[in-house]
């Protein structure tokens, strides 16, 4: 029943759309043409949210519902379940750079001479050193780190251009203070507003 | 286990791939015969040493097949560089499907012979300069290996510090340990 009436509509809107993409406007009757698409398809569209939301609209309130009921204690676990996380991170990210700090200072030794290491000492020193497993198991599940790349930018002028993001909530909210700022540039556009 | 005889980074890699295939090949001495991709690699060396005209554009240092053997602790190591210049280059030629910068830059292979250098002569990793040289080859379906249509050998620079070499030795060790318990589960 839902498919037909979903086909109907289709039927009746879709040459509407075509010519409305079609449209060119270059004088007061195309506008005038483009004023009556837009507000048929708008109304369509319109309706179409009506109908659409005779059935989604209990559907979100019971999803609202239902996710409500369960927020607190998902929200205790998800942060809970982040704490422990970090903790890991934390503790085995500092175990790697103890045991690499080490290897740095046993590699920094290599020499000839009193107070140097030969390489077969140091591969010893390096076999020596305690380091942490990449995987850490129990009878309730195992875990495994993954070395990953990351990164912090630390000071913007010596970044490349090419990596910055201009904060567009900041310059809107600057230009609405009647702020301009160098780099940018103000225009002003017709926005539409249909009446129907 | 036999701890006299040499450690080849073949015979590593094998361990590390599968310790029953090691076992077979390196303990029962049970020699599986040479693929076709295997004999094609082979043969390819031996006459880009043997023929400067052949692949003319493949880098070629002043020795060829060049034996290391060095001692660690008690273990004997043992391999050879494909082409090599003492104390400063080597080269090692590769055939098969699939090579990157990130496979060259993390093969053991490399980081062995590097290390046997140090152990051997002193010298530092940092100063040798090491290329792998990737000649892409295909199966052609009949038994038979050949290189890919207009073959380009493929240079990949890659690096070793000191860090990298013994921590390979480390490493060395561990999987040695690992062959004698291995073998002594197997009676050996």
């Amino acid at each position: 029943m839902i498919d037909k009436t979903l086909s109907l509509v289709e039927k009746e809107v879709s040459p509407l759309a075509r010519r409305a993409q079609a449209l060119i406007i270059n004088s007061l009757g195309t506008m005038k043409d483009a004023v009556v698409f837009l507000s048929v398809l708008n109304k369509k569209l319109d309706s179409i949210t009506e109908e659409k939301e005779r059935i989604t609209r209990p559907l979100n309130e019971a999803l609202k519902v239902e996710r409500g009921r369960w927020k607190p204690i998902d929200m205790a676990i998800t942060s809970a379940i982040a704490a422990v996380r970090t903790a890991m991170t934390i503790y085995q990210t500092e175990q790697i750079r103890c045991a690499k700090e080490q290897e740095l200072k046993i590699a920094a030794r290599i020499g000839e001479g009193r107070g140097y290491l030969k390489t077969e000492t140091a591969i010893k020193k390096f076999g020596e050193i305690e380091r942490v497993n990449k995987e850490v198991s129990s009878d309730e599940g195992l875990v495994q780190f993954r070395a990953t790349k990351k990164f912090e930018v630390m000071d913007m002028s010596l970044l490349p251009q090419e990596y910055h993001i201009a904060d567009d909530v900041k310059i809107r909210e600057a230009m609405k203070n009647g702020v301009e700022l160098k780099g940018v540039r103000y225009y002003t556009e017709q926005i539409v507003v249909n009446y129907r | 286990m036999d701890t006299l005889r040499p450690l080849s980074w073949s015979a590593i890699s094998s361990f590390q791939y599968s310790p029953p295939q090691w076992a077979k090949k390196y303990l029962d001495g049970v020699k599986s015969p040479p693929t076709p991709a295997m004999k094609f690699g082979k043969e390819v060396g031996e006459r880009i040493a043997a023929d400067v005209l052949y692949l003319p554009t493949v880098p070629r240092l002043s020795l060829f097949e060049y034996e290391l053997t060095a001692k660690l602790g008690e273990r004997n190591l043992t391999g050879w560089i494909d082409t090599y210049e003492p104390h400063t280059a080597l080269c090692e030629y590769k055939t098969g499907k699939e090579w990157t910068q990130k496979r060259a830059d993390e093969h053991g292979q490399i980081t062995m012979y590097l290390l046997m250098l140090n152990l051997m002569h002193k010298v530092k990793p940092e100063d040798v300069r090491c290329r792998l040289v990737w000649l892409r080859t295909q199966e052609n379906g009949d038994f038979s290996t050949s290189f890919i249509k207009n073959m380009q050998p493929h240079i990949f620079e890659t690096k070793r510090t000191m860090m990298d070499i013994l921590n390979f030795g480390a490493y060395i060790h561990d999987v040695y340990k690992q062959m004698q318990e291995y073998a002594h589960e197997r009676g050996i």
